[in-house]
C-alpha cells in the first residue's frame, strides 16, 4: 500500500454518546464506534456493509465532520481534521461530498434545482460564471438533461431516482475527493438502483473520486467497489477485496451475512437458511470478549468471551479480527 | 375571494385618506383646536341617515354675507359724513320634518374705535317677525342665539299670550323660531316646524368711514357628512379615515415582526440547542407566566406612548411568548431533516441554515396564522385607546370609541358614534379573518379534509 495514494485514514476512531439513566443516575454511554481503523485509497471504493445499528451511519456522519469523534484520528490527504482549525474545516467540507438515503429529504424543498447546486457553491464562493457553467456540466454528467428542464424544477416535481441524481449533483459540485453515500438506493425503485450506482461509479471513474458506499445490502457491493469492511456492534470486523470476500470470507458473522442474501433458485425452496441467532447487541454495555460471541456458532469458550480478538491479516489485504484465525493463541 | 375584496377595500379607503389628508392636518383637526369645527353640529347623525327615517333631519344651513351666496344680501347706504347705514338679509328654505340643534350667528366687523351696531329681525314664512337682539359688535365674536334666555323668555311669552295656555315642556329658542305656532307647539310630541322660506333681516349703522361688518348665520342641523359628528362637533369621518391606515398597519407590523422575531429566537434555541437553548426557554418560560396586559397598561400609564412606541413596547413583550415554544418543537423537527445534514456537510454556516434552511421550511404554514393574527393586534390597539392608554394624538377607531363611551354616546342614543368604528372593526378582523382562512387552503391543503 503506497502511502502517497492513501486518500483518507481512520485510527482508532471512537464515537461514544453519553445517556444519563434517570434523573440522578450516572451517565452510561453508547458506543456507537469503539475503535475504527482503516486506510482508503485515491480513486477506490469501500463498501461498508452490517446489519441496522451497527453504527455505519455514524462512521459515515463522523467522517463527514457532522459528529465530533469522542477519539481517534481522522487524516485526510495527510491533515489531520479532528479539531482542526475553521479554514482546514472549510477546506475538507470542500473534498467531501453526501449522498444520503433519502433522496427527497436530502433536498430543501422550498428549493429550485438550480438554488440548491448553487448553495455550496455561493457558501464556498465560487464565482457567478462559473457556478453556472458547473451546473450545467454536473446536471449534464447525472444525465438531467436537457439541463433548462430541470433548473426551475422543485424537489417534489422529480421522480425518486431524479431526485437521487440531483443529490449526487450536489455532492459532486465541488469536485470532492471523497464522497460517502449512505445507502443511497435503499430508497429507490429497484428498476433505478443499478443504474443510480454505475452512474456513481462512473462519476467515481471520470473524476477519481474515493468513496465509502454504505448498504446492508451485500448484493449490490460487487457492482461498485474494490473493498468490503464488514462492521458489527461499532467494530470492523473484517475487510477484504471484494471477490475475496464473496468467496471466501472468514468471520463467522460475514458468512452469516452472505448466507442471508436471497438466491432466486427454485431448488432453494426448502433450504432453511442458518442464520446468527439472538439480536444485535446492545451498544451501551457489548459483551465483553468478542462482540460477536453471544451469537457465534463457533465460539471457543473461556476465549472469545474473554479477551477481545486482535486484527490479523490473514490472507494478503485480507484483515479478519476473529479468535478462530489466530494462530498463537 | 370576499376577504381579499374586504382588505382591498380597506387599504384603498388608507391610500386615500393618507394621499387627501396628510397626518399633520388630521392630527390638527382632531384635536380641534381654534374653533375649526365651529360650523359643524355637535352629535349630529350621518346623513344617509335620512334614508332610514320617516322623518327628515335638517342638515347644517350656513349663510355668510363676506361670500356670494344664493339668499345672501348686503347693503351699504351711506348717508351724513362717515356714517353708513347696513341692511343684510339672509334667506333659506326650510323643509326639514325636525328642528334644528342650534343656530349661532358669528360676526365679524373692523373699525377704529366706535363698533357698529346691528338690530337683528326673524322672519317666518308666514311673514311673522320677531326683533331678536341689538348688538354691539366687537371685531370678531358670535351671537349664540340658541343661548339667549331673554329671548327664549320673549317667545314663549308671545305663544303664550298667542295661545292663551301654558306649553307642557320648556320650549328652546330653536323650537320658538321655527315651529308651527297653533294648538301643536303647547305638546312636545306634536310640535313640528313650519316649513317654508324664513328670513334673517339685520339692520345696522357704520360710524366710520372705512368700517364695514359681516355676518354668518349658521342654522345648525342633526346630520352631517358621512359618519356624523361627535361631542366637539368634529368630523368622525376623519377619525375613521385615519383609523384605517393606522389599524393596518399597526396589526400587520405587530403581527409579522413578532412572528418573524419569535422564528429567529425558536430557530436560534432549536439549532444550538445546550446552554443557548436553555437560556432562551427559560427566558420565554418567565415571560410567559408575566400578565401582558396590566405590564402594558403600567408602561402605558407612565409613559404616554405614542402609537408606534406603544407597536414596540407591545412586540418587545410579546418576543418571548408561546409562539416561541409552537416554533421551536416544529423547529426541532426540521433540524433533524437530511437536508440541513447535507447543508452542514458542504459547509453551511449556522447562520445561514437557521435563515435559509430552517425558517423557510416552515414559512407557508405560519402565513395563515399569522394574517389571522392581526386582527389581534388591531384590537389590542382600539382596547387601549378604550382604555385611554392609547395615542393621544393619533385619531384611531379606538380613540372614537373611548371619546364615545366617556360621553355616554350610548345613554344619550348616539349609537353612530360608537357603532361606526366598531364596525370598521369588525371589518378588518372578519377581512383578516376570511384571508387568513382561504390562504390555510392554499398553503395547507392536507388540512381540507378534516
Amino acid at each position: 500500500m503506497a502511502e502517497d495514494r492513501i486518500l483518507l485514514s481512520l485510527r482508532d476512531l471512537k464515537k461514544w454518546y453519553s445517556i444519563r439513566k434517570g434523573i440522578f443516575g450516572k451517565t452510561v454511554y453508547v458506543k456507537a464506534l469503539d475503535g475504527v481503523s482503516f486506510d482508503l485509497r485515491r480513486g477506490e471504493a469501500i463498501s461498508l456493509v452490517g446489519e441496522s445499528g451497527c453504527g455505519k451511519t455514524t462512521l459515515g456522519r463522523t467522517i463527514l465532520g457532522l459528529e465530533e469523534p469522542t477519539s481517534g484520528k481522522i487524516i485526510f490527504d495527510g491533515r489531520e481534521i479532528v479539531n482542526s482549525d475553521k479554514k482546514l474545516m472549510r477546506w475538507y467540507r470542500r473534498q467531501t461530498g453526501f449522498v444520503q438515503q433519502d433522496p427527497f429529504g436530502a433536498l430543501p424543498p422550498f428549493m429550485t434545482v438550480k438554488r440548491i447546486l448553487e448553495e455550496p457553491m455561493i457558501i464556498n464562493k465560487v464565482d457567478k460564471r462559473e457556478r453556472r457553467e458547473r451546473i450545467y456540466k454536473a446536471l449534464t454528467e447525472v444525465r438531467l438533461t436537457p439541463v433548462e428542464d430541470f433548473l426551475n424544477k422543485y424537489p417534489h416535481m422529480l421522480s425518486g431516482g431524479q431526485q437521487q441524481r440531483v443529490v449526487i449533483a450536489r455532492a459532486m459540485i465541488l469536485n470532492p475527493k471523497l464522497i460517502i453515500a449512505d445507502e443511497p438506493v435503499s430508497m429507490l425503485d429497484a428498476s433505478v438502483r443499478i443504474e443510480i450506482l454505475t452512474l456513481l461509479k462512473k462519476l467515481q471513474k471520470l473524476h477519481d473520486i474515493s468513496i465509502i458506499y454504505i448498504t446492508h445490502d451485500l448484493s449490490t457491493t460487487r457492482y461498485f467497489s474494490e473493498w468490503i469492511f464488514v462492521m458489527y456492534a461499532g467494530k470492523i470486523v473484517e475487510k477484504a477485496p471484494v471477490k475475496e470476500l464473496l468467496k471466501n470470507p472468514l468471520h463467522p458473522y460475514s458468512k452469516a451475512l452472505l448466507a442471508a442474501i436471497p438466491d432466486p433458485d427454485a431448488r432453494n425452496r426448502f433450504i432453511i437458511r442458518e442464520l446468527p441467532p439472538g439480536e444485535p447487541p446492545s451498544l451501551i454495555d457489548p459483551p465483553k470478549g468478542c462482540r460477536f460471541h453471544p451469537r457465534c456458532v463457533h465460539k471457543i469458550k473461556g476465549l472469545c468471551d474473554e479477551k477481545e480478538p486482535p486484527e490479523i491479516e490473514y490472507e494478503k489485504d485480507h484483515f479478519v479480527s476473529c479468535w478462530l484465525y489466530v494462530q498463537e493463541r | 375571494m370576499a376577504g381579499i375584496a374586504i382588505l382591498l377595500i380597506l387599504v384603498g379607503i388608507s391610500i386615500y385618506t393618507i394621499t387627501t389628508i396628510p397626518y399633520e392636518r388630521a392630527t390638527y383637526l382632531w384635536q380641534a383646536g381654534k374653533g375649526i369645527w365651529l360650523d359643524n353640529p355637535r352629535n349630529a347623525l350621518p346623513s344617509w341617515m335620512n334614508l332610514f327615517l320617516p322623518k327628515k333631519l335638517p342638515e347644517t344651513i350656513i349663510l355668510d354675507t363676506a361670500e356670494k351666496q344664493r339668499g345672501v344680501t348686503k347693503i351699504v347706504v351711506p348717508f351724513g359724513k362717515t356714517m353708513s347705514k347696513v341692511i343684510m338679509e339672509l334667506t333659506f328654505n326650510y323643509e326639514y320634518d325636525d328642528f334644528p340643534s342650534e343656530i349661532n350667528l358669528f360676526y365679524s366687523s373692523k373699525f377704529t374705535s366706535t363698533p357698529p351696531q346691528l338690530t337683528v329681525y326673524w322672519v317666518k314664512p308666514n311673514g311673522e317677525k320677531f326683533k331678536l337682539k341689538d348688538l354691539t359688535l366687537s371685531e370678531k365674536g358670535a351671537y349664540y342665539i340658541s343661548n339667549d334666555e331673554e329671548l327664549a323668555k320673549t317667545l314663549i311669552n308671545h305663544i303664550r299670550e298667542k295661545l292663551g295656555e301654558e306649553p307642557e315642556y320648556g320650549i328652546t329658542t330653536e323650537i320658538a323660531l321655527f315651529a308651527k305656532e297653533d294648538k301643536s307647539i303647547l305638546k312636545k310630541e306634536t310640535v313640528s316646524p313650519l316649513k317654508g322660506k324664513y328670513r334673517m333681516a339685520i339692520e345696522g349703522m357704520l360710524f366710520e368711514k372705512d368700517s364695514d361688518v359681516n355676518v354668518k348665520l349658521v342654522v345648525y342641523g342633526k346630520v352631517y357628512g358621512m359618519a356624523g359628528t361627535d361631542h366637539l362637533r368634529r368630523d368622525l369621518m376623519i377619525a375613521l379615515l385615519w383609523g384605517t391606515p393606522i389599524a393596518l398597519s399597526f396589526g400587520m407590523t405587530a403581527a409579522l415582526s413578532i412572528a418573524v422575531l419569535q422564528m429567529i429566537i425558536a430557530a436560534t434555541s432549536a439549532w444550538f440547542g445546550g446552554r443557548v437553548d436553555f437560556i432562551l426557554q427559560r427566558l420565554t418560560e418567565i415571560n410567559m407566566t408575566l400578565p401582558f396586559l396590566p405590564i402594558l397598561i403600567m408602561i402605558a400609564v407612565f409613559y404616554k406612548l405614542n402609537i408606534w412606541t406603544m407597536l414596540l413596547v407591545i412586540v418587545a413583550l410579546s418576543i418571548f411568548g408561546s409562539g416561541v415554544k409552537t416554533y421551536r418543537a416544529v423547529f426541532l423537527q426540521v433540524k433533524e431533516f437530511p437536508y440541513i445534514d447535507a447543508a452542514r456537510s458542504y459547509g453551511a454556516s449556522s447562520l445561514r441554515i437557521i435563515f435559509l434552511y430552517i425558517i423557510p421550511k416552515i414559512l407557508p404554514t405560519i402565513i395563515p396564522s399569522l394574517v389571522l393574527s392581526v386582527p389581534d393586534f388591531v384590537f389590542l390597539e382600539a382596547a387601549l385607546a378604550i382604555l385611554g392608554l392609547g395615542d393621544p394624538v393619533a385619531p384611531t377607531w379606538g380613540k372614537i370609541i373611548d371619546d364615545a363611551f366617556s360621553a355616554g354616546a350610548l345613554y344619550k342614543g348616539y349609537f353612530y358614534w360608537v357603532l361606526e368604528p366598531s364596525f370598521l372593526l369588525i371589518l378588518t378582523a372578519l377581512g383578516f379573518a376570511l384571508l387568513g382562512l382561504s390562504l390555510d387552503k392554499i398553503f395547507n391543503p392536507r388540512l381540507k379534509e378534516v
